[in-house]
């Protein structure tokens, strides 16, 4: 999930969490007591922590976690019944089937990935917040929450006061994954690479192919059609992806390689292609070919919507 | 028998309050203590926390009296010293 830290620019792991019936070998233990959400924290920062009851200074954490059933009040969220022997907390990537998986955010971050996963329904109280408000309620619900942590958790835990946390089961986090590899791609409104953050060689090549500079984009006009022409980079800084796009004027259909999004009464066809699949964006090597051919099938579909 | 009102406070405060007043009580010559609480956690973790103590309380009973307010009754040894 490297690629859900890069999109957001995240400046720690994403958390696995795995609940276990039994208490597994070969996991390191922590060296004193503390607390579920400090080592939550500790995660983030890369370390992997096999937490035992005897291991957590947080009573309302045990039975949260479901190490102990409530005494005197039916305290929620919590795991039940209470069965858990040991808890596996580690970056995301050194657990191979977690139960949930964390993310500590910013609000900002949160929003981001909120519009992507088409809204989130957060419940939280203030209390039992990173044991239950990101552990136990998505078990229990199957569905993504977000916590502004408890006073434990930010008195002791040193999470900073800008710092939330979303939880979720690890299918709602493929899913975010996956959008956001669908963004990276197709140069969503979130994603063009300004022009002016460009290696100047690329700049030039779209200038000598006649196209004129916008803020994140190219435009010009191909074969009497108008063309954007976004560039992204991948999660490393390299540029990658093309996605030139056709608006066009009324109701067309998008056949192979092209999808549509609509802007009021016009479409936009687009295509996003990667760099070395028959062209070459340093160098501008099969770019002009590739635009033409595109923008040829663009006329074909135009005449064809208006037959 | 003494009254430690914590409606409105939080854990760990909730704790902390607690475990002073406790232990003044218990330098003071011991006695019976009920606190007051309407923060559901420290419901739980108030008992939890004083038998962790290792000082002899004892919590003789735990009182719902409201929606969210529950009342935990107390008894604190007189310390030796």
């Amino acid at each position: 999930m490297d690629r859900i830290r890069a999109y957001f620019g995240s400046r720690y792991h994403l958390v696995g969490v795995k609940l276990f019936k039994e208490i597994p070998e070969g996991y390191p233990t922590p060296a004193k007591p503390g607390k579920f959400c400090e080592f939550v924290r500790r995660a983030a920062m890369g370390e992997t922590i096999l937490m035992r009851a005897e291991d957590e200074e947080c009573h309302q954490s045990l039975i949260a976690l479901g190490f102990q059933e409530p005494m005197f009040v039916d305290l929620q969220p919590r795991i039940e019944p209470a069965e858990t022997k040991a808890v596996l907390i580690a970056p995301v990537e050194e657990i191979p089937d977690p139960d949930v998986v964390l993310m500590i955010a910013t609000p900002r971050q949160v929003m981001e990935a909120a519009a992507l996963l088409h809204g989130i329904e957060a419940k939280f109280a203030g209390e039992i917040a990173v044991c239950g408000e990101v552990i136990a309620e998505p078990l229990k619900s199957g569905k993504p929450n977000v916590t502004f942590l408890c006073g434990g958790a930010r008195m002791f835990a040193d999470y900073r006061d800008s710092e939330v946390i979303l939880g979720a089961p690890p299918e709602v986090f493929k899913e975010l994954e996956a959008r956001v590899q669908v963004l990276e791609k197709s140069c969503g409104a979130l994603c063009g690479c300004k022009t002016s953050d460009l290696p100047p060689r690329i700049v030039q090549t779209f200038s000598e192919l006649g196209f004129e500079r916008g803020i994140d984009y190219f435009f010009g006009r191909v074969n009497s059609q108008n063309v954007r022409i976004y560039l992204n980079k991948d999660i490393n800084g390299k540029v990658e992806y093309i996605t030139i796009h056709f608006p066009v004027k009324g109701e067309v259909e998008a056949r192979p390689p092209f999808q549509k999004r609509r802007r009021g009464s016009w479409v936009d066809l687009y295509a996003t292609f990667k760099d070395g699949e028959g062209f070459e964006i340093s160098t501008g090597k099969g770019l002009k070919e590739l635009i033409e051919e595109l923008a040829e099938k663009v006329e074909s579909q135009k005449r064809g919507a208006a037959k | 028998m003494e009254t430690l009102d914590l409606r409105g406070e939080k854990c760990p405060d909730t704790f902390v309050y607690t475990k002073i007043k406790a232990e003044e009580m218990g330098y003071a010559g011991g006695g019976k203590l009920k606190v007051i609480v309407d923060y559901l956690p420290a419901v739980e973790s108030i008992p939890r926390s004083l038998a962790q103590e290792g000082k002899g309380y004892k919590v003789l009973e735990v009182k719902q009296v409201g929606d969210r307010t529950y009342e935990i009754y107390i008894e604190v040894p007189a310390f030796e010293d």
